[in-house]
């Protein structure tokens, strides 16, 4: 095998599938592989590489250690491992010369929404930060809180990128996160992989095409311009690309899920609050469909009774 | 930053670049779910997750352009030996058998259960190393599937971060391993090889490994919201039991012969 090119684009290639040559001759990159770490490996000798010191290498192993913890067997949708996820959005911090504590809160920047705490309850809450408070430190914590609190829904991304000039030091380095988190999801095509359908495969590009623009800008107008860089073409891969669709994954779970291995079982308690959220949404779920009906029944009762009594209906 | 595939969706993108048919892919992501089942939780010492390993093994073999059944076999190469069925036991047995077999079809599962008995000493390496022709095709690519894993190993230092015996025999498999690679005619493989080992054998760690983890072998680390299964611990009780009992009774039997040989005799 000969080696034709080791770089595209100014980029790095890692394999020989990186490179497709189109029908017109011209390459063009895929993505098959890339640049940033997916393993603990990788990062840690990412890290070397771009000259982190042996104690902040050190201080990276220790976060990591605590995200194995919180993060083993979750996986996301598309079957990805959470983990890698992590790694993926620490190395991008990394692959920025992000600061130490910077690249730590990546490794852990979900760990509210989805770190399995061995607790009953969900989400944020004051035993979880002071437990992670204990391991990772005051600074690393604290990240990892705000970008919990960093509210991701389409009305407030447009809201952030509206009042940029708002955000202060800390904020600014939440939404660099954030960005790294959105450039990782959509390096692999994640996103695709999610879709179960070729009209929700067209939905996602259709989103990220809006959605994509504005991260580019956000980032720009922050003042991560290498990120900017990075991400704009990624998106627009994302939003042209072609992917058959194969149910890749035949797990019909919309959010990150746990995979317990099978010598293990879920805590009675976990259970029993699990099964009681169930039953309480489940019966939401039903109530709002009576509810539903009934409007609509009792809407069409009274079309009719007020046709039944009008004189016309008489004659 | 690394030649080969640490996830599923870059194992399925190379899969799809590199030509494999939608029915090749299926089989694959039917075996990713059995892994994701059996290996979730499973870390290697060096702290990286067994699913990317066995993705990784996958992703070597998929490079060499290897018929879909022996890269899903590489998904699930370990799978007997680390696998976590759910019954507390390690190794091969019938009934694990056929539960791979209607899964992935017996072809996937033959290269599975031949994976364990390639031990370096075997007669199988041997042939390799002598006359590679003689081997037939399961061995073939059962070996294909062991060189592969050590590749994996070795490519990104993970077998550094084994105690130094463990490490020193991977090392020096890997190099048997290059010269049977070789004889099969893989010559780009081998020099990818050699020159992982080369790189292994003068790596530094990035970083040091904590001091509570297991450096013999993988180690699983179980949600913080589950238990083991109950009956899963009796039955370790038991055996853990068992084995103090012989211990305590081999003991008692030799204290008993040493002071009287004949009566024991």
């Amino acid at each position: 095998m000969t080696m034709l090119a080791g770089r595209f684009q100014g980029k790095r290639l890692n394999s020989p599938s990186d490179v497709v040559v189109k029908s017109d001759g011209k390459p063009y990159r895929t993505a098959a592989m890339h640049t940033y770490a997916q393993t603990s490996l990788q990062l840690f000798s990412q890290l070397r590489a771009e000259g982190y010191s042996d104690k902040e290498r050190e201080r990276i192993s220790e976060v990591y250690a605590v995200a194995i913890r919180l993060f083993a067997g979750i996986y996301l949708p598309s079957g990805k491992m959470f983990l890698d996820h992590l790694v993926g959005t620490a190395s991008i911090l990394a692959s920025l010369h992000a600061p130490v504590e910077i690249v730590a809160a990546g490794l852990l920047h979900a760990a509210y929404f989805f770190g399995d705490f061995g607790s009953i309850q969900k989400g944020i809450s004051k035993a979880k930060r002071a437990e992670l408070r204990g391991v990772v430190g005051d600074e690393v914590e604290e990240y990892v809180a705000k970008y919990d609190r960093l509210l991701w829904t389409w009305e407030n991304v447009q809201k952030v990128h509206a009042n940029l000039a708002d955000l202060d030091a800390v904020d600014r380095q939440v939404l660099l996160i954030r960005l790294a988190n959105e450039l990782e999801h959509q390096l692999d095509l994640g996103g695709i992989y999610y879709a179960e359908s070729e009209k929700e495969q067209k939905e996602h590009q259709i989103n990220m095409s809006a959605y994509g623009p504005m991260l580019v800008s956000m980032a720009e107008r922050v003042g991560f311009f290498s990120l900017a860089a990075e991400m704009a073409p990624v998106f627009k891969n994302v939003v042209s690309v072609q992917v058959p669709v194969v149910p890749w994954i035949r797990s019909k779970h919309q959010v990150a899920y746990l995979v317990a291995p099978k010598s293990y079982r879920e805590r009675y308690s976990v259970m029993f609050w699990r099964k009681l959220s169930e039953s309480y949404q489940f019966c939401s779920k039903i109530r709002n469909r009576v509810n539903l009906a009934y409007g609509k029944v009792s809407k069409r009762i009274r079309r009719f009774l007020r046709r039944l009594s009008s004189p016309t209906s008489k004659a | 930053m690394y030649p080969y595939a640490q996830t599923n969706i870059q194992l399925f993108n190379q899969l799809r670049h590199a030509g494999y048919s939608q029915m090749e892919l299926r089989l694959v992501r039917d075996a990713y779910e059995l892994a994701m089942e059996l290996f979730t939780g499973r870390f290697l010492p060096s702290g990286k997750s067994f699913v990317a390993h066995v993705v990784g093994t996958a992703s070597i073999l998929a490079s060499l352009r290897l018929p879909a059944p022996v890269v899903t076999a590489g998904l699930l190469h370990n799978i007997y030996d680390a696998g976590d069925f759910g019954d507390g036991r390690h190794g091969t047995s019938t009934a694990r058998r056929r539960k791979m077999r209607r899964v992935l079809g017996p072809e996937v599962e033959t290269y599975a259960a031949r994976f364990p008995k390639l031990y370096w000493q075997s007669q199988t390496i041997q042939l390799a190393r002598e006359d590679p022709d003689k081997l037939d095709a399961i061995d073939r690519n059962s070996l294909l599937i062991l060189l592969a894993d050590h590749l994996e190993h070795l490519v990104d230092c993970d077998l550094l971060y084994y105690d130094k015996t463990t490490a020193g025999n991977y090392i020096d498999n890997s190099k048997i391993a290059t010269e049977i690679a070789e004889r099969l005619g893989l010559f780009q493989f081998a020099t990818e090889m050699r020159e992982a080992i080369r790189k292994a054998e003068c790596a530094e760690l990035p970083v040091t490994p904590p001091e509570h983890r297991s450096r013999k072998g993988a180690f699983v680390i179980a949600p913080e919201s589950c238990r083991k299964r109950i009956s899963i611990v009796l039955r370790q009780h038991l055996i853990d039991a068992a084995r103090d009992y012989r211990r305590k009774l081999l003991k008692a039997i030799r204290v008993v012969y040493e002071k009287e040989p004949d009566t024991v005799t």
